[in-house]
């Protein structure tokens, strides 16, 4: 019985579920099989190049080793050109020096002066490539815990939607897991410089063991699904991840870290502080020959004031510093990390999203405040999901949630739109099969009586002379005669009740005029008609004054008369909907010569806006058609003037055809 | 042609137009009764009675709206006020009396019947002898009944020169003669007003004078209730 009663709710309501279904289950696929990944991946770039600009940062200095640095080293060997850069830099006492250099030259050669700078500093970091394509060794040949310890490996992670970096290693094995885990170049520097300056040792993370922890922060790694190694993380889809990735949060502003060329460095062109207990690192700043990257910010040392920063690169060192910064900052000053939800919390926003447009449709009565409440609920989830990434660097499904709100939204407005009208049409329908209903009511009335009161009278009246037999054949004859008419005449008088729907006019009082009437005479009829109507403005009318001069009806056609009729029902209702307090009401039709002129004048509380519904609209249509003019206008003192005027010199009908500008009738 | 009221009713000529021989039979034995010797003369087509309106000249004609144009054709509402509408153009002090099953359909023809100068009343066929012969006498008279085919609106309809010819009368006390010359009209022009406001106002003349009331005082006491009068 209650399975009966839940499948008939669920019957009920079905239709109504389907769309919002439809379009979840649409949405679910296209982000499954990633078509909404390059727009998640464009708006995710577009919140993040709008952040406000972070402060300066003070802990790291690069050393760019530039073109006319490079050129005055070719004189002596790359090697010993490096090697003395870092011995110099190192009489500032550095906290930590990062090398990510390649050189042109093969390891085989003598890289002496290099190897001997590394044994020597055990707090300088060099760089390898560890992935394919093209592994890269790293400048000098260490052995055992040295190359463990001041390696690290500076593979870019790139996204493969659109080739650009988003993402950045912590560590990685290029056989399998656990055996040969390496540390990255900027996470290796970052840890280092943690442990041996702020006494921060890492660990495991809290809740996700294969995260590094620092304090009690953790770095967010980007979720894997183990089976196929491959991540749905944020906005991405089957992103193959290696190792252990986390996104990089780039600090934001167009100077985020102290530059000094080699060629300045050299020249003794900077202040002792900017490398005292810094981290150092040190990379090429040559277009030609170094490493750039796509990512969201732009090198300065490439881009000038004309340039667009969407297109310039920065220098591999660059992006490195990007990476030490966010985990130094992340733990020394609480810098966000960026993170996502977990892929089911993404699907559940989804469906709340769609469940909102839903419910937009559903309660907002009518469409155009359902549309201004679902922009301004777009924006504010779109304003939301931009404050989440900025303070709390949350990167939300903003598109999918976004596309689910607004098109379950319309798709909902639409068809509770499309519903109200349809129940507006049934009911109209309703009213007019009534208003049949009630007029086959009145002729079957009126058959009855005129039959009672006609030939049934007569039939009595001959029976009665018949029984009393004082009746002579001639008059007998006579009153047959006249019985044969009465019957006819009933039966005629029902077919002129139904008149031809086109030459007859409906009143919503449920009277009917033939539009085959002189037109003042109809006019006549309306005004009857309308005021017998129950309406305020017309409760308090003490005295009407009415005229309607005759119509030169050659140049209206039986359909310019039906409207100039609506016309003055529309007028009159007006003047009992909202001239309340009315007490003298004019109803006059002038003619001038070829002018005519249609006046209903009140002295009610006249206009209280300026609100043009749909009868003010019917009223200029008319007025168009007769190439005449229409006007509203308070009176001096209370009340209101209607005027329609028109000519028939500028009759546009002057045929019998039949305009073809349709009406409805409005639901009075 | 004016029938005044004081005119004896006795020696009147009145035109029956009727086809109905239930009806007429009816008409006939109530004007036997109270018009012992009115000369009585009746049509039963349109085509008749048109001519006898003009040969005859009678003082009343009592018409039925469903009146064949020509014998054995069938009746149509239509056709008997097209021929109203005719009648008043041509004999505008013609007194009328409309007698039918359909005084209905005389609402749209309103505005005429108010320009109408002759007495004008209207009643339902089936109404009972004595309001029968009332309405027949008023329109005798030269009044003006038209009640019936008025209401279901509030206010009263009225038309720019009874509201003119009022306030001339109850406010500035003007004779009817000098309301004739400031509204540029004539007398019986004025008389014609007079017949409609009391008409409009419900007010019977016959009535007002068996109470013993002054007519044009009551009609102007009436006429300030209803707001015609500020």
């Amino acid at each position: 019985m209650a399975f009966q009663r839940l499948k008939q709710l669920f019957r009920a309501k079905a239709p109504r579920w389907h769309f919002a279904i439809a379009i979840f289950a649409s949405i679910t696929a296209l982000r499954y099989f990633g078509l909404l990944e390059g727009f998640e991946l464009f708006t995710f770039d577009f919140f993040l190049k709008n952040r406000p600009p972070e402060e300066f940062e003070t802990n790291i200095t690069i050393i760019g080793i530039d073109e006319p640095y490079l050129e005055n080293v070719m004189i002596n060997t790359q090697d010993t050109a490096i090697s003395n850069l870092i011995e110099r830099i190192y009489d500032y006492d550095p906290a930590i020096v990062g090398l990510d250099f390649f050189f042109s030259q093969p390891l085989k050669s003598d890289r002496a002066a290099l190897l001997n700078t590394f044994k020597q500093h055990r707090t300088l970091i060099g760089s390898e490539k560890i992935f394919d394509p093209n592994p890269i060794d790293a400048p000098v040949n260490l052995s055992g815990l040295a190359a463990v310890n001041q390696i690290g490996f500076n593979d870019f992670p790139i996204d493969k939607a659109d080739e650009r970096i988003r993402r950045v290693f912590i560590g990685a094995s290029t056989t399998g897991r656990g055996k040969d885990f390496r540390e990255s170049f900027s996470y290796k520097i970052a840890r280092i410089y943690l442990e041996k300056y702020h006494n921060i040792d890492v660990e495991n993370g809290f809740f996700d063991s294969e995260t590094v922890r620092f304090d009690n922060v953790s770095i967010p790694r980007i979720s894997i699904n183990q089976a196929n190694g491959r991540s749905n993380y944020g906005g991405y889809i089957a992103e193959h991840i290696d190792g252990v990735q986390t996104l990089i949060n780039f600090r934001s502003g167009d100077h985020p870290f102290r530059v000094i060329t080699a060629s300045s460095f050299i020249g003794g062109n900077f202040s002792e502080e900017h490398l005292r207990g810094k981290i150092v690192l040190i990379g090429k700043f040559d277009y030609e020959t170094a490493r750039t990257l796509q990512t969201i910010v732009a090198s300065n040392s490439l881009a000038n004031e004309n340039s667009d920063r969407a297109t310039i690169p920065v220098y591999g060192i660059e992006f490195q510093a990007h990476s030490i910064n966010q985990i130094i900052g992340a733990i020394l000053s609480g810098r966000e990390m960026l993170w996502s939800f977990p892929e089911s919390a993404e699907y559940l926003i989804l469906v709340v999203a769609s469940f909102a447009g839903f419910l937009i449709g559903k309660l907002l009565k009518s469409s155009i405040q359902g549309l201004l409440v679902l922009g301004a609920t777009s924006l504010l989830i779109t304003t939301f999901s931009y404050l989440a990434l900025v303070v709390w660097g949350l990167w939300l499904p903003i598109v999918p949630a976004f596309l689910g709100l607004s098109i379950t939204g319309i798709t909902y407005i639409a068809f509770y739109h499309s519903e109200r009208s349809w129940q507006a049409l049934v009911q109209e329908r309703d009213r007019a099969l009534k208003a049949l209903r009630d007029e086959r009511q009145r002729t079957v009335e009126w058959t009855f009586a005129a039959i009672h009161s006609g030939p049934l009278q007569t039939l009595s009246d001959i029976l009665r002379h018949v029984r009393d037999r004082d009746i002579a054949p001639p008059e007998f004859l006579a009153s047959l005669e006249s019985l044969n008419r009465e019957i006819r005449e009933v039966g005629e008088h029902l077919r002129q009740e139904i008149i031809n729907p086109e030459d007859s006019l409906y009143l919503s009082q449920g009277s009917k005029l033939n539009l085959t009437h002189p037109l003042h005479e109809l006019f006549y009829e309306v005004y009857d008609a309308t005021l017998k109507r129950d309406f305020p403005g017309f409760k308090s009318i003490k005295v009407r004054t009415v005229a309607f001069d005759p119509v030169d009806e050659k140049y209206l056609t039986v359909e310019l008369k039906r409207r100039l009729c609506r016309f003055l029902a529309e007028l009159l209702c007006n003047v009992g909907k909202h001239a309340k307090g009315t007490t003298r009401l004019s109803v006059i039709c002038q003619a001038q010569g070829y002018q005519y002129t249609l006046t209903v004048i009140d002295n009610g509380i006249g206009l209280q806006s300026n609100h043009e519904g749909d009868g003010t609209r019917f009223c200029r249509s008319v007025a168009s058609l007769l190439k005449g003019k229409f006007t509203r206008r308070k009176r001096n003192h209370h009340g209101t003037i209607c005027e329609l005027s028109w000519s028939v010199l500028h009759a546009p009908f002057l045929s019998n055809e039949s305009p073809t500008i349709p009406f409805s009738i409005s639901g009075r | 042609m004016i029938q005044m009221p004081t005119k004896t009713v006795n020696t009147c000529k009145i035109l029956v137009i009727e086809d109905h021989p239930v009806t007429l039979e009816g008409t006939l034995s109530i004007l036997n009764q109270f018009y012992a010797n009115a000369t009585i003369q009746t049509a039963d087509t349109l085509k008749k009675a048109l001519p006898m309106i003009y040969q005859f000249a009678p003082d009343l004609i009592i018409l039925d709206l469903q009146i064949p144009e020509n014998p054995h054709d069938l009746t149509k509402v239509d056709t008997g006020i097209q021929c109203l509408k005719q009648i008043m153009q041509r004999y505008p002090q013609l007194n009328i009396a409309v007698q039918s099953s359909f005084i209905d359909a005389l609402s749209r023809i309103k505005p005429d019947i108010d320009n109408h100068q002759g007495g004008f009343t209207v009643i339902a066929k089936g109404r009972s002898t004595k309001d029968t012969f009332e309405r027949f006498d008023c329109a005798l008279k030269g009044y003006t009944h038209t009640r019936d085919i008025r209401g279901g609106q509030f206010g009263l309809e009225v038309k720019e020169e009874w509201l003119r010819t009022l306030n001339l009368a109850c406010r500035e006390g003007l004779q009817d003669k000098a309301i004739a010359r400031k509204l540029n009209v004539s007398d019986s022009m004025i008389r014609h007003y007079w017949t409609k406001i009391y008409d409009v106002l419900e007010i019977y003349p016959e009535d007002e004078k068996e109470n013993g009331r002054n007519l044009r005082i009551s009609t102007c006491i009436r006429a300030r209730e209803s707001g015609l009068i500020d």
